[in-house]
């Protein structure tokens, strides 16, 4: 295999689909660490959980890489497969009749104010309430607001890895948008 | 996006639900939506990325992950290869000495076997000449042969 650097995502599963395993290591590095932290909100910042959902993750890329179809977006896919994986683990513990309580949030992270400077003080405790808040919302709210905030999907992207349409991944942003900035406001120490 | 224009979906979201846009405030929204820009409610600290970046130190990699797969992914490559893949790949030495035995019976076939036909040759030919004229013999009614064939009692009467 070339520079993987210049390779892109489809190309490398058409390697591994051929057997190479370097493209697989490749693959891991670009999306080990993103899918982990997609998997960590989605299930309710349980670390242990989205770890372990990771390895499941990858495991079934292992065994039937030929699932994926080369002439799409793999991104794309693979977080559709990482979304659906979470939803059939809330319909399992709806089954169950488990309420899955989200882990707690550590109080605020006011840090040594020798080494911190007050802005970033002000910056630590503003994020530790968007973060508040972002756990508040509703699972697709804030899954819409991940993939576009952090991922940077594309609205036709999220539609493709919720499987939902355009209008509503739309609709889902600006309800969540709308919420964060009123409860935000409070929180936000340059207009208190 | 203009600055007027993003003071004005400043005021949409504030003040109005997604349902109750007009079709060209909708069109300002999905412009905005589309755009990377989330400075939104004068909100100066609101920093996504040095936010998410916060956010990410809470989960951490699981370095046995990584090991654990490439054990799966080994025995899925060993299972899915074929047979022949496995002969000249994973037993190059064993491949070797069955090749080089295999040369070996084919020179000792090719080198032997001239002879032994050549030889057999000779007896069978000798063997027919002496022994199967008959095969070649033009019988006739009239041919002495075929009258000893027709008068011979072969079913005593």
């Amino acid at each position: 295999m070339k520079s993987n650097k210049k390779t892109t995502d489809e190309e490398l599963m058409k390697l591994f689909i051929k057997g190479d395993k370097r493209a697989f290591d490749e693959l891991y590095e670009r999306y080990a660490k993103k899918l982990l932290f997609f998997l960590y909100t989605k299930l309710h910042r349980d670390a242990d959980k989205a770890n372990d959902f990771l390895q499941d993750l990858f495991l079934k890329l292992i065994e039937n890489p030929r699932a994926f179809d080369t002439k799409k977006r793999f991104s794309t896919w693979f977080y559709n497969v990482a979304y659906n994986m979470c939803k059939n683990e809330y319909k399992k513990n709806s089954l169950r009749g488990f309420k899955v309580e989200g882990k707690e949030m550590e109080s605020i992270p006011y840090k040594d104010e020798t080494t911190d400077s007050f802005d970033q003080q002000k910056l630590n405790q503003f994020n530790w309430y968007l973060s508040k808040e972002l756990e508040r919302l509703d699972e697709n709210q804030r899954s819409t607001f991940i993939l576009k905030f952090k991922e940077n999907f594309t609205i036709n992207e999220i539609s493709n890895i919720m499987e939902c349409s355009p209008g509503t991944v739309k609709s889902r942003l600006f309800y969540t948008i709308k919420k964060l900035s009123t409860n935000l406001k409070e929180h936000n120490p340059s207009i208190q | 996006m203009k600055e007027e224009h993003y003071k004005y979906v400043q005021s949409l979201f504030k003040e109005k639900s997604y349902e109750e846009l007009s079709p060209k405030e909708r069109t300002l929204i999905d412009q905005f939506l589309s755009e990377e820009r989330l400075d939104l409610f004068d909100h100066e600290l609101l920093n996504l990325s040095s936010f998410f970046e916060m956010e990410e130190q809470h989960v951490q990699l699981n370095p046995n992950t990584k090991t654990s797969l490439s054990h799966s992914l080994d025995t899925s490559f060993s299972l899915s290869s074929s047979l022949w893949a496995d002969f000249f790949s994973l037993n190059q030495n064993r491949t070797l000495k069955l090749t080089g035995m295999a040369a070996a019976i084919t020179v000792l076939v090719f080198f032997l076997s001239p002879f032994n036909v050549k030889s057999n040759n000779q007896i069978e030919d000798s063997y027919f000449i002496d022994n199967t004229q008959f095969i070649d013999m033009d019988i006739t009614p009239e041919d002495p042969t075929n009258k000893e064939l027709q008068n011979m009692d072969f079913f005593g009467e």
